[in-house]
């Protein structure tokens, strides 16, 4: 069962792009073990949404809390900061680098934070790869699909995040290698103590999570929750 | 119904919009625009020189002389003695003595006038570079300029004088001229123009080094350009080609992406272009001075050689687009075997290097030596890329590991990509090694032609000229020869130097007792050839053609005779040389005045002023060749940064590039300009060895310095870009 701590807390958001309004007084929290999918077609503001709670994109209004510390007022440096601790993020093109083994790639997060908290990153990125059955001594040009995305998703959790978010994270996949990513996804929230906001126009992909909303007159409405 | 749009207007506006959007912050929109620029400078270049040379030799034509026959009539001739002369540290130049024996006598190219007994016409360039040594005063009275249309070129030194006492049409010395100008049957330049032409760079030669030197790095920096940051073009085409684009619609693309850039560029180049056919240019560091009019009668050759330019950009352009596959980069490392081949080939370049450096000084004064040299030189060339590649593969490995030993995320990442990709790495820097060697080989052989000039210079700045020749044809008075000498504010004594007309003969120096005496040499009364001339001076004794024995003697005879002189000044201080050549004046006959010896620098001073434009030309071939290593480089950064981009956007670390494009731009540049750079003076070591002249530290700092600048300009430019993508980098926003 999800914790009541809210890992993500947004609050009365509003995002306008000169007269096009994205989001009109949005709320949304997402508290520790609990999965939330977003729902919705291109354009309907799902990145944008992911954008702001990166702290890569500055609301109209309203307030973004992770883990309990403003997004809001903060200078570049310190989002980044609460970004490179607190949030992992899986991405629909994995985004590995071709020219690094899948152990580098997976450390690579720790190593660009510089997260001294850490014993050590290639260890963690080792243990991280093989408990989601990745292969540890190939290339990564040799990785299927399904294990790419798996990949991504352990270097999304190598830093510990209180919050992963994932963009179409199934989006590149085939249905075999989209359910075995999609079980894996909806697992890490309790797995590993954690929020998970899932942005996806992939209805099956969708229901899996604990939360369901869809992006609808600029506000997130409830589409349903899971059994 | 409206009208069907031609596929063309279609295709070209998709490029036109798509090359507006920019891709890694337009950096291949202006180093396309760059390298536009410079391939049509120096396709106008090679049109420049080839327009200045047809109208330097149309001059030239101009001052051929025709020679009177029997049956010239005496009112049609001029009198023509020609002698040599020169200004400190320059080449020589001539100087014509006319004197017209009639009204219809022709007046030599570049007068309108017959100058008055004792007066002097000057070339602008000579009158300019002379004023120091009173170049004016020194063959008579100064009374204009020689006009540019009877000078081969606005830097030619040339000086007309109509001496005071008229040349004697008996005098062997003296040509009898009844007309100027050539139609260039013979194919051969004599006359007015004969010692410039003689002092001319062979222009094919020219051209040649001009189109190794900067055309082919101006292609290779069109090609980069027009590949760099080529991921979104890429994909573009592909999704043309499958949904039914051919070819022709892919070029039309093209055309429409790169118009803009390519124009800009040209239009850059054309404005230079203009400006230089409209004022001339002087071109820096050779001082040569280029004549707007000669551009300008050749402006359809200039004209069509930028649009030349133009069509072999747009080809370039063109050709690149007809791919429908996405180029992917292989990650792959490089296979077993693949290394093991790289690793004989690099083993050879030890190897070629040994046998280019070392072995020939056990071969010296043999033909091995050369050949030995040059067996080295191609080893090295051809051994190059695979040590480059695998030192590249091994150095990336290096880094990596580092990078994973320390936690330190850019060198991880830059040492794998390097370690990854070592040929495309190989490939840019083996570009700007193999430049750099070339550079110097280029530099050795034109240092040793113009070694010469520095070894005399050496000599001069050695023995000093407290002894200065002074060559009459003919016997001078007495009194001319006071007047000369009182001329001089240094003390001189005045000697002279006898050489009997006899085949094997040998000269000497004729001083009377007192003259030795005040130069402090014991007088002997009979010839002494035991005295050691040296102790006149030490370059008389150094003077392998010069007098070998003492004749005490009044040497006023001798100068009655027609003796050479010898002035020596007796407090061992300098004579400065333009000082006695404006005294000369007081002689009635024309008379050459240098330092002993001082032929040997005159003569090689060709040479050394061509060395100059072969450093020139190379140096800015250098840095286009950087130029073109920087922007490859910048193309591989920048498929390692928007991979990267992602992660760094999310982590905040897009500072980080700074550090990554050092490793992946700027070092790599920079260590192999200095290993480029330390190979070229290494293998150029045989050839320079025994020149005096050779590529040194200085011309090593500046070659490795404009290289330099090229990778520091793209590693900023680069990483600015980089951490800029990244800034911008949102979820869902992939190219």
């Amino acid at each position: 069962m999800p914790s009541e701590v809210n890992v993500l807390a947004i609050a009365d958001l509003n995002l306008k792009f000169r007269d096009r309004t994205i989001f009109d007084n949005l709320n949304l929290s997402v508290r520790d073990g609990e999965s939330i999918a977003i729902l919705g077609p291109s354009g309907s503001g799902k990145s944008s949404l992911l954008s702001i709670v990166l702290g890569l994109m500055a609301p109209t209004s309203g307030s973004i809390r992770i883990d309990g510390e403003t997004m809001n007022g903060r200078s570049a440096d310190d989002k980044a900061k609460i970004r490179a601790d607190k949030i992992g993020m899986v991405f629909q093109f994995a985004e590995l680098l071709p020219e690094m083994n899948p152990v580098d790639n997976v450390a690579l997060p720790a190593l660009l934070s510089k997260n001294t908290a850490m014993r050590d990153p290639y260890q963690r990125a080792g243990e991280l790869l093989s408990e989601l059955n990745v292969p540890l001594d190939v290339d990564t040009d040799s990785l299927s699909g399904g294990e790419r995305q798996r990949t991504a998703v352990a270097r999304a959790l190598i830093n510990e995040p209180r919050l992963v978010l994932a963009d179409e994270p199934t989006g590149s996949l085939d249905q075999k290698s989209r359910d075995l990513v999609a079980e894996l996804l909806y697992g890490l929230p309790r797995r590993y103590g954690c929020g998970m906001l899932i942005a996806t126009h992939d209805l099956q992909v969708a229901q899996r999570a604990d939360r369901i909303f869809q992006v609808e007159n600029h506000r997130l409405e409830s589409a349903g929750e899971s059994a | 119904m409206s009208r069907r749009p031609d596929f063309r207007t279609v295709c070209f506006r998709i490029g036109f919009r798509a090359g507006r959007s920019m891709e890694s912050g337009g950096v291949r929109f202006h180093t396309l625009a760059l390298s536009m620029f410079v391939l049509t400078l120096n396709f106008v270049l090679i049109a420049g020189i080839v327009a200045v040379s047809i109208e330097r030799d149309d001059r030239a034509l101009a001052g051929v002389a025709e020679y009177a026959g029997t049956d010239a009539k005496e009112s049609e001739i001029v009198l023509v003695e020609s002698r040599f002369d020169n200004l400190e540290n320059s080449r020589q130049f001539e100087v014509h003595y006319f004197t017209p024996l009639g009204v219809d006598a022709p007046l030599p190219p570049g007068l309108d006038r017959w100058p008055e007994p004792g007066q002097v016409y000057l070339s602008p360039a000579l009158f300019e570079r002379g004023a120091d040594e009173s170049i004016a005063e020194r063959f008579g009275d100064f009374e204009g300029f020689i006009s540019n249309d009877g000078l081969i070129d606005q830097g030619e030194l040339l000086a007309y004088v109509r001496p005071q006492t008229d040349l004697r049409v008996d005098d062997k010395r003296v040509d009898k001229v009844i007309d100027w100008g050539s139609d260039g049957a013979t194919g051969e330049i004599s006359g007015i123009h004969w010692l410039a032409k003689q002092h001319d760079f062979s222009v094919a030669g020219l051209i040649a080094f001009i189109v190794v030197a900067l055309v082919l790095p101006s292609l290779a920096l069109t090609l980069v350009s027009a590949r760099i940051a080529a991921r979104r073009r890429d994909r573009r085409e592909h999704l043309v080609s499958i949904l039914g684009g051919m070819r022709k619609h892919l070029r039309w693309i093209a055309l429409g992406e790169s118009f803009p850039s390519i124009g800009i560029g040209f239009c850059l180049a054309l404005v230079v272009m203009v400006f230089v056919l409209a004022v001339g240019l002087d071109i820096p560091v050779v001082g040569f001075e280029v004549s707007a009019e000669d551009l300008r009668s050749h402006i359809l050759l200039i004209v069509g050689a930028a649009s030349l330019s133009l069509a072999i950009a747009a080809a370039i352009v063109l050709g690149l687009a007809r791919r429908t596959k996405i180029r992917r980069d292989s990650s792959r490392l490089l296979s077993d075997q693949r290394l093991r081949r790289m690793s004989v080939i690099a083993g050879l370049f030890p190897v070629s290097l040994a046998v280019g450096v070392f072995l020939p000084r056990f071969f010296a004064y043999t033909p091995s030596y050369m050949i030995l040299q040059w067996v080295g030189t191609i080893g090295v060339l051809l051994t190059l890329p695979a040590t480059l590649g695998l030192l590249t593969a091994r150095a990336g490995r290096l880094l990596a590991n580092r990078g994973r030993r320390r936690q330190d995320a850019v060198l991880l990442v830059a040492g794998s990509h390097l370690q990854a990709q070592p040929r495309e790495t190989a490939r840019y820097i083996t570009g700007l090694a193999m430049g750099l060697v070339l550079f110097f080989l280029v530099l050795a052989y034109q240092g040793i032609l113009a070694g010469d000039t520095e070894e005399a210079m050496q000599y001069r700045e050695y023995y000093g000229t407290n002894t200065i020749l002074v060559r009459t044809p003919d016997a001078a008075s007495i009194e001319e020869l006071r007047a000369f000498a009182a001329g001089i504010s240094e003390p001189v004594e005045v000697l002279a130097i006898r050489t009997e007309d006899r085949p094997g003969s040998t000269s000497s120096v004729i001083a009377s007792c007192e003259t030795l005496q005040r130069l402090d040499i014991p007088c002997e009364k009979q010839a002494d050839s035991k005295l050691d001339l040296g102790k006149i001076d030490a370059l008389i004794g150094a003077w392998s053609s010069g007098p070998k024995s003492i004749v005490v003697e009044d040497p006023s005879e001798a100068v009655l005779e027609g003796a050479t002189f010898l002035l020596v000044n007796p407090e061992r201080s300098q004579i400065e040389i333009p000082e006695v050549k404006l005294a000369a004046n007081e002689f009635n006959v024309i008379v050459a005045v240098e330092a002993p010896g001082r032929g040997w620098l005159i003569g090689s001073m060709p040479h050394y002023e061509q060395a100059e434009w072969v450093m020139l030309f190379g140096m800015c071939g250098l840095a286009i060749i950087g130029a073109v290593s920087a922007v490859a480089s910048a193309g591989r950064f920048f498929a390692a940064s928007s991979r990267l981009a992602p992660l760094t956007a999310i982590a905040g670390m897009s500072s980080q590039y700074y550090r990554i494009s050092a490793w992946l731009v700027a070092i790599p540049i920079g260590l192999t300009a200095v290993m480029g750079t330390i190979i070229g003076m290494w293998i150029v070591r045989p050839l320079t060895i025994y020149a005096t002249k050779s590529p040194g530290w200085s011309t090593a700092g500046v070659a490795v310095g404009v290289v330099l600048i090229s990778g520091i300009v793209m590693w900023y430019w680069a990483s600015r870009i980089a951490i800029r993508d990244t800034e911008r980098w949102r979820p869902g926003s992939h190219e």
